[in-house]
This record gives structure tokens, C-alpha cells and sequence, in this order.
């Protein structure tokens, strides 16, 4: 019997920083010290505390090292495994100093896992490691228990509502899907997760994609289909490579293939990988994608659950709504909508980013406020700045300001204070970020991405970037606000898709929230100083003591004075990188 | 191999909690969490320690009691007296127990942890 487990972090953020290795280390160190037979070293999927990686966990002391490097895994073996002494160090700390784990720390103690349930705790390319946490009886109890209908009423009485952004009732998917008449259905699972900064698909399917696997299995049973793809980006290798374990593994313990645990039912899964189009997202461009076509939308209805794949009744459903089906199929419908809202029952998983402390990948009951993920599950806001808006449902979604930051955290309470919930990105911006800038970021992304269909997101999102990149660069017209307005409204109004519908999202509530700097933009200033074309760095000649630092500082030398005499930035050579600002001792650089 | 049935499926699935119910046990703990710290210096491997650790990972999985946490200690330096067990309760003060051997263990789970009394037997008091 193993009377230790390591666990060390195996998602694509850990493995960037060489966790590989630390597993090398661990296992040679294991091998020499001949205590094989009784520690097990685990390579995990994340453990979302992205921001400390590579991160190394020691069960059951329920340990947590932080920043392990090449090199530690000798010393915690041979002091925390063997002499019982942790390794101070490594260990994570509060802000009292103090070693904390995952029932002490903030950025844990909140967070209630779900669909995150087994990611940071099985060996994501074993199949015995899921099967140990109750994996695929969910679907043996659907095959020998319920009828299709029955799984149907199970999730539609569950609450669970679709996770990519949507917010449908997944039964209720399920079920329309159910009632066609069709000999070929197809249930398909849509990992095309586009939003800049968003990872929570993507970390499912790399630390637990049985999970998925299973529920799709679930799916297909409940809705009358036989065949299952999975629409994965190709930029996500990993995932792909663990989903091709995990379905040859599944395939080999006859949970995927012909008469699934003698039930009769036959269910398969393929792998399609997607190009990496933003708008592929949306269930009809996804399709069209997989039928080899333009990853462009089409006109609903026919919504696919009718009219889908092949012209055949579809189910389009998200990785993290996936993950909650097994869940919920084992331990009831009024166990998962015992957590969450009265409207949105379970939880959420969110990519939290930007200006705070602890970045990573949460999971919080619907319910939560932003305030609590940002200030306790987030650790507020880095180096004490002032928190100034978040921005939620990445390029799609509105910034939230201070005023709002009480709100409970569901699909109809942030859409009333002009945000999405989106499938799970947090971007948090401090009083540094330009609002004006951030929104010309957005819009720049999905004016990229739009598939071009149709003409008010094609030409209008183009003409809504120009306004901003003008208005950035000091070149803004007195009725740029009002343009973008209106053209804003008219893009989301007139727009096939939600692409386009949504795109003016960012624009539209930095301009209600932020309209002073959109102004300020205009007259030639950016009081963050993110629009380096409308700064200027300057030397106040009565605090400059002519030390020099900024002169031997600067990259394009472009600060001239002798020494112990004041100093100048020749304006036209200056490219406005800050060094000089930065360095100075006696606050004489000035940034206007 | 291939499962066959989902009797086959459940009995699979509880032979393999076995190599996970480390894992298991950390990841459900929930309320006030308590920690037993078991002395592994080289003394007290000598006399049995390891099998007293596993013994109480092995009595916790089975009583289904997840808000304990085993955690592997030092020499607590008391030679004369291994093994030593030190039991860490929210809000209460520290018990020690020396000698301790895997039959003490299940004791030790039964009345110190399921009914709440401490045992008076084998105590080390300073």
C-alpha cells in the first residue's frame, strides 16, 4: 500500500515550466531511496492555481509546495516524505507568513469543484484514476436504470443550463433533440473555446477528459444518437493527445464501441481538430466546419437539435456542461440544485485574469459575488492598486465597474447590469488600464475573427476599430463617441450571429461606465498612459541632478545633459518606453 | 480488459478506490479538518511506524471518515517512547500518544475520534 501520493501539476501551464522533469526527479529519487512499493508520484491535470506553478501537492498531508523547480524533488522527498519535515520554502504562504493549504487558502476556500472535480487529483491518461473516483458508473446506472426520457427529466430537473455562454437548459436541449424522429442523430461536443484568456475547456479536457467522455456517452443514450465528435481547436495539443488516450482507453473497457456494459447501446466518439476561428464557436459555423464547409453561421431556425449535422437532429453542448453530467446523473438532480441561484443552479468555472494577485482557473457556485472572487478568491489586486472594472464574457461581454461588484454571479444578473456571463473569462483591470485601449483590444479580436457573412460585422466592426485606433493615437474627432454609439447599436441589432451581435459589447459599456476618457482620448490625453501615442515624457530641470541613470537607461539613447546638469528627451527619438520614468531616483521624469 | 456488465463496472470501480483513496480522502474533507501526526524518525520506523500510518489511512478509509488528515512528522524526540501520535483538533489542546501499534490505531479512531474522549492510556504529558 502507497502511504504517500505526490501529485505534481500535468496542465499545459505547468509542463511550460518543466513539471515534466520534476516527475523524472521524483520518480529516480523514489527508485534510489527503494521506496517504490510506498510513495506514488501522479501527474495530474491543473490544479488552477496557474499563477504559483509548477505546483506539487503531498497527499495526505494535503501539502502544497508552489514554484517547484528542477532540482526541489530530492529535497522535498528526503525531508517532507522521508524525514517528515515540509520544505519551508516551497511551501505556499499566506499573507501572515504563514503555510497554507488548500482548507486554509483563499484562493481554495471558496471554490466548490464540480465539473473541476477530479482535475489536480487523477492521472488524467489513466484510465483506473477515474474509474477510482466513481468514473463511467453514471453511465452504467443510465444503460441499466433510465430511459432515455428519464435521463432527459434527470438533467432537465437539475437546472444545469448550457456553460459556453448560452445559458439553455441542457434537458431541455437533450430533450427537443430526443423527439425527433430520425434514424441518425448525432451529439456533438463543442471544445472551440475562443475567448482571449479563457481556459476552462481546455484544462477539463487535459486533467479529466473521461469525464467527458462519459457524459457524452450519457448524451448520445438520451437523445437516440450513435455517434459523438468532439470539435477540438488543433491549437489545444495536449488536450487532443489526452482525448486520444482517453477514447482508445474507453474503447478498450467497452465504454465506447458495441453493446456499451451489454446494454445493447452502441456509442462512438471522433475527434474533429478546428482551425482555431473564433466564429466556429457558434453551433452552426461549428457545423459547417465539421461538414468541411466555411466556419460561417446560418439563419435559426432550423436550430440543430432539428436540423443539424448532415441535415441530421444535433446536440451541441460545452466541454464544462459536459463535465457536470456524470455528477449529476450519480448523485441526483436536487443534490446539484442545492448549489447556486434560483435561476442558475450549480456552478461555474472561471479563467481568472489580468491585475490580481492569484490568476488561475476557479470554481464558484453561481451566487458568488465578483467581489469575493476578485478580493478572496483573487487576493485583490496586485502591488494595492485600485481595482477599476472587470471585464466578463471576454470579447463578447461588458466591463463591470466597482458599483456592481456585489452582484451574484449568474446568466440573468450580470445580462442586466450590460455584461455576459460568456463561457467563463475574467479579465481584471486596475486604475494603469486605459479603458479605451482595452475596448479597441476587443473590438480589434472579433473585428479579426468576424467570418464576414454578413455585412454589419464585417464592415461595421472594421469602421468601430478604426474610430478606436484613431482615438488611441491622439487622432479623435469631437462625434467619435456618438459614431461608435450608433454603430454599436446598429452592428448588435442587424448581426446574424452573436458574433457580431455581441461585438459591440466592450465599446458600449466602457463608453457608459468610462465616457470621460473616451473624451479625454479626443482633447489628446491618456491618463493611464497606455496610449503612447499621447504621451510624452518630459525632465523637470529643477529636480534633475544630472546623475545620468536616464541617459544610460534609455534604449534608442535619446537623453542628452552632462552630468550634474539637468537633462532633455529629444521628442522625436523618444518611443515613449517608460525606462527612463522608471528609473529615475529623484522624480524628475515627468509623464504627461 | 473489457467490462462487461455494470455489476462488473461497480466491483471494478471499488477495487481501484483502493490506489486512490489517499487522494479521496483529501479531496472530500470538509468542516474542521483534523490532523494526526505520526513520528517517522528512524527510531520509530525501526519499531513500526510505518505500519501505524498505514494502519490509520487504512481504519479512516474505512470508517468513511474524511475530516482527518495523516500527516508524516519528524522525530518528535521522545526515543525511549516510540511510536509517537500526536492528535490535532480545532480548538482543542494536542493529545500525544507513545507506543502506539496498529491495534492502539483502531482505539485510538474509536474513541478518541468517533466518540470525542480522548484515551488516558499510553499518554505522554510533559
Amino acid at each position: 500500500m502507497y502511504t504517500a501520493h505526490i501529485l505534481v501539476c500535468g496542465g499545459t501551464g505547468c509542463l511550460s515550466q518543466k513539471s515534466e522533469k520534476i516527475i523524472e526527479e521524483f520518480n529516480q529519487a523514489i527508485t534510489e531511496k527503494g521506496i517504490v512499493d510506498r510513495i506514488k508520484v501522479v501527474k495530474t491535470g491543473c490544479f488552477g492555481f496557474c499563477g504559483a506553478g509548477p505546483i506539487v501537492k503531498i497527499l495526505p498531508d494535503n501539502t502544497l509546495y508552489v514554484y517547484v523547480k528542477e532540482g526541489d524533488a530530492a529535497e522535498i522527498l528526503n525531508e517532507h516524505i522521508i524525514k517528515g519535515n515540509r520544505v519551508e520554502r516551497l511551501l505556499y504562504k499566506g499573507e501572515d507568513g504563514k503555510p497554507q493549504d488548500e482548507n486554509t487558502m483563499h484562493f481554495y476556500k471558496k471554490q466548490f469543484r464540480i465539473a473541476l472535480r477530479n482535475c489536480g487529483m487523477i492521472d488524467p491518461e489513466k484510465i483506473e484514476d477515474y474509474l477510482g473516483f466513481d468514473g463511467y458508473l453514471a453511465l452504467g446506472k443510465v444503460l441499466n436504470e433510465l430511459t432515455p426520457e428519464g435521463v432527459c427529466k434527470t438533467i432537465l430537473d437539475s437546472g444545469l443550463r448550457g456553460r459556453g455562454g448560452g445559458g439553455f437548459p441542457t434537458g431541455l436541449k437533450w430533450d427537443l433533440t430526443r423527439k425527433q424522429v430520425n434514424e441518425q442523430k448525432y451529439i456533438i461536443c463543442n471544445a472551440d473555446e475562443g475567448d482571449p484568456g479563457a481556459f476552462m475547456d481546455r484544462s477539463i479536457l487535459e486533467g479529466d477528459p473521461h469525464s467527458v467522455l462519459e457524459a457524452m456517452a450519457i448524451g448520445g443514450y438520451a437523445i437516440g444518437a450513435n455517434k459523438g465528435l468532439i470539435y477540438i481547436r488543433a491549437e489545444y495539443p495536449l488536450a487532443i493527445n489526452r482525448l486520444r488516450i482517453a477514447i482508445k482507453q474507453a474503447k478498450e473497457k467497452g465504454f465506447l464501441g458495441e453493446n456499451i456494459l451489454n446494454s445493447g447501446f452502441n456509442f462512438d466518439i471522433d475527434i474533429r481538430l478546428g482551425a482555431g476561428a473564433f466564429v466556429c464557436g457558434e453551433e452552426t459555423a461549428l457545423i459547417n466546419s465539421v461538414e468541411g464547409r466555411r466556419g460561417e453561421p446560418t439563419k435559426k431556425p432550423p436550430f440543430p437539435s432539428v436540423e443539424g449535422l448532415w441535415g441530421k437532429p444535433t446536440c451541441v453542448n460545452n466541454v464544462e456542461t459536459y463535465a457536470n453530467i456524470p455528477v449529476i446523473i450519480r448523485e441526483g438532480a436536487d443534490w446539484f440544485k442545492s448549489y447556486g441561484t434560483e435561476k442558475c443552479k450549480g456552478t461555474k468555472v472561471f479563467a481568472l485574469a489580468g491585475k490580481v494577485n492569484n490568476i488561475g482557473l476557479i470554481e464558484v457556485p453561481m451566487g458568488t459575488t465578483l467581489r469575493e472572487i476578485i478580493f478572496d478568491i483573487g487576493g485583490g489586486i496586485i502591488d494595492g492598486k485600485a481595482f477599476k472594472a472587470v471585464q466578463t464574457g471576454g470579447p463578447s461581454g461588458g466591463v463591470i465597474t466597482e458599483q456592481h461588484l456585489d452582484t451574484p454571479i449568474d446568466y440573468e444578473s450580470l445580462q442586466a447590469i450590460n455584461s455576459i456571463m460568456g463561457s467563463g473569462g475574467m479579465i481584471v483591470m486596475d486604475e494603469s488600464n486605459c479603458m479605451v485601449s482595452m475596448a479597441k483590444f476587443f473590438l480589434e479580436f472579433t473585428q479579426d475573427e468576424s467570418c464576414g457573412k454578413c455585412t454589419p460585422c464585417r464592415i461595421g466592426t472594421k469602421r468601430m476599430y478604426e474610430i478606436l485606433d484613431r482615438l488611441c493615437k491622439g487622432q479623435g474627432k469631437p462625434d467619435d463617441i456618438e459614431r461608435l454609439e450608433e454603430l454599436g447599436n446598429m452592428i448588435k441589432d442587424s448581426s446574424l450571429c452573436g458574433l457580431g451581435q455581441t461585438a459591440p459589447n466592450p465599446v458600449l459599456s466602457t463608453i457608459r461606465f468610462f465616457r470621460e476618457e473616451y473624451e479625454e482620448h479626443i482633447n489628446g490625453t491618456c491618463r493611464s498612459g497606455e496610449c503612447k501615442d499621447l504621451l510624452k515624457y518630459t525632465i523637470d530641470p529643477i529636480k534633475c541632478k544630472g546623475c545620468t541613470l536616464c541617459a544610460r537607461k534609455c534604449p534608442v539613447t535619446c537623453i542628452s545633459g552632462e552630468r550634474r546638469r539637468p537633462h532633455i528627451i529629444d521628442q522625436e527619438s523618444c518611443i515613449k518606453c517608460g525606462a527612463c520614468f522608471d528609473v529615475c531616483n529623484f522624480d524628475a521624469v515627468m509623464m504627461a | 480488459m473489457r467490462v462487461n456488465n455494470y455489476e462488473e463496472l461497480k466491483d471494478l470501480v471499488a477495487d481501484l478506490k483502493l490506489d486512490v483513496q489517499l487522494r479521496e480522502l483529501a479531496g472530500n474533507a470538509s468542516g474542521d479538518v483534523h490532523e494526526i501526526l505520526v513520528g517517522l524518525g528512524e527510531n520509530s520506523i525501526e519499531n513500526g511506524s510505518c505500519k501505524v500510518l498505514e494502519k490509520f489511512l487504512q481504519v479512516f478509509s474505512d470508517k468513511g471518515i474524511k475530516n482527518v488528515r495523516v500527516i508524516r512528522h519528524g522525530d518528535f524526540g521522545k526515543l525511549h517512547k516510540p511510536t509517537v501520535v500526536q492528535v490535532n483538533e480545532a480548538d482543542k489542546e494536542s493529545v500525544t500518544y507513545v507506543d502506539v501499534d496498529e491495534a492502539f490505531v483502531e482505539k485510538i479512531v474509536e474513541h478518541h475520534f468517533i466518540k470525542g474522549e480522548p484515551l488516558g492510556e499510553r499518554r505522554f504529558e510533559l
